[in-house]
């Protein structure tokens, strides 16, 4: 590669959900009024010797999230609904509702996995995680977020007579069924990607 | 071997015995228990004796005397398998005979041991492992119990992070497999077992080679 301007162009905001949802098949969450903000956020933990001063003599992965920011201003307010209901635990069928208190958002089922009783527990739910995904019609470098949520805060919506401008962070984790990974841990774990879902 | 920061890894813990946690073919099994919130504390406690001569005055020991040791191992579960606790519970109260923790199969007074080796059914001490993925340096502490207060669970609605307290001791069995000559053998189950010295020296409290099985 070499150095050039970097436009992204006309990036849509697409989503897609558990199977069982009005988002499980790759629907149009919308454009944003300005650019949409991708921010990782990396976790190092400092090692400090005394030996060493204040200063750390080392540093340790300690793996990362990515917080994802956009003013939606022409967007599909039911995928955002759904996005929403889903983020708040997936519980129930209609926007607003919540999912109970402590209803985990992944529920150690696999992607996209629709709501199922658990038979240790007996626990009706699914994987509420959103794949989020941005296009890039002239740089060709979309983003792929595979679990994200409405996070810090989800949505900051103003109704009134113009048009609304909704804010919207996502934040991505690294989910996982089996923090162990076979002893390998998160080794090789993909945050995002640059292949979109279909 | 030379210095370095000592990183332990993905520290998974599993654990091996009897009773609950026996394996589908009936012998010891092995089984995950978990991983912990933070770093698991591995603290030796030795015991000491001091000798006092009164040539060397009250207070400092001319000598003093190895008592043998003890191993405190402390973690917080996070991942684990709810079952296999139960069992590690179960265990330490002496076994359940078949049922659920919290039963006293056991009368009080019961020896966790018994004098049986590790991995006979009478013998309910539990051998705990944990892995070291990064650094290759397991721990197995060979004979375990819950102690004290031997876990904290809290419930709500929140995941509920497991405090469990483990108990290494120094245990020697009073019978071990395989004849005797002359008499003095025995059988149990269909193994043959012989008396023997119980004598601490030699007795591992623990080692860095993980237990096998199923």
């Amino acid at each position: 590669m070499s150095r050039d301007f970097y436009i992204n162009g006309e990036s849509l905001v697409q989503v897609k959900g558990r199977t069982d949802c009005d988002i499980a098949s790759l629907s149009q969450l919308g454009l944003s009024a300005d650019p949409i903000t991708v921010s990782p956020v990396f976790k190092h933990e400092d090692i400090n010797v005394d030996a060493w001063g204040q200063a750390p003599a080392d540093v340790q992965w300690m793996l990362a999230e990515v917080m994802i920011s956009m003013n939606l201003i022409h967007f599909d307010p039911a995928v955002l609904a759904v996005c929403m209901r889903l983020s708040m635990g997936g519980g129930g069928t209609q926007y607003g509702q919540m999912g109970r208190a402590g209803q985990r958002l992944g529920n150690n089922l696999p992607r996209f996995a629709p709501s199922q009783v658990n038979p240790a527990t007996g626990n009706l739910a699914g994987n509420n995680y959103i794949g989020l995904n941005i296009t890039s019609p002239v740089e060709a470098l979309p983003y792929r977020f595979i679990f994200s949520y409405l996070a810090n805060p989800p949505m900051t919506l103003p109704l009134g007579a113009k048009k609304s401008i909704v804010q919207v962070n996502f934040r991505a984790i690294p989910y996982t069924q089996d923090p162990y990974g076979g002893g390998t841990g998160a080794f090789g774990y993909q945050l995002w990607d640059n292949t979109l879902d279909t | 071997m030379s210095r370095d920061f000592q990183i332990n890894g993905e520290t998974l813990v599993k654990v091996k015995g009897v009773g609950g946690l026996l394996a589908e073919d009936g012998t010891a099994g092995l089984h995950e228990l978990g991983l912990a919130a933070q770093g698991i504390v591995v603290a030796p406690r030795f015991h000491h004796r001091d000798v006092h001569v009164d040539d060397f005055g009250p207070n400092c020991p001319a000598e003093v005397q190895w008592l043998l040791a003890e191993v405190s191992i402390s973690m917080l579960l996070i991942h684990y398998d709810r079952g296999v606790l139960d069992a590690c519970i179960g265990e330490s109260m002496g076994g359940t005979d078949g049922g659920d923790a919290g039963i006293f199969a056991a009368g009080g007074g019961l020896p966790l041991g018994g004098g049986w080796p590790r991995f006979n059914p009478d013998c309910h001490y539990v051998s705990l492992n944990l892995l070291s993925p990064v650094l290759d340096y397991p721990w197995r502490f060979l004979t375990c119990y819950l102690a004290d207060q031997p876990a904290q669970l809290p419930v709500g609605t929140s995941k509920t992070i497991a405090t469990v307290n483990w108990r290494a001791i120094p245990y020697s069995p009073l019978y071990v497999s395989g004849a005797a000559t002359g008499s003095g053998s025995f059988s149990q189950s269909g193994v043959t077992y012989r008396r023997r010295e119980q004598v601490s020296a030699g007795t591992i409290l623990w080692d860095h080679i993980l237990d096998t099985g199923n």
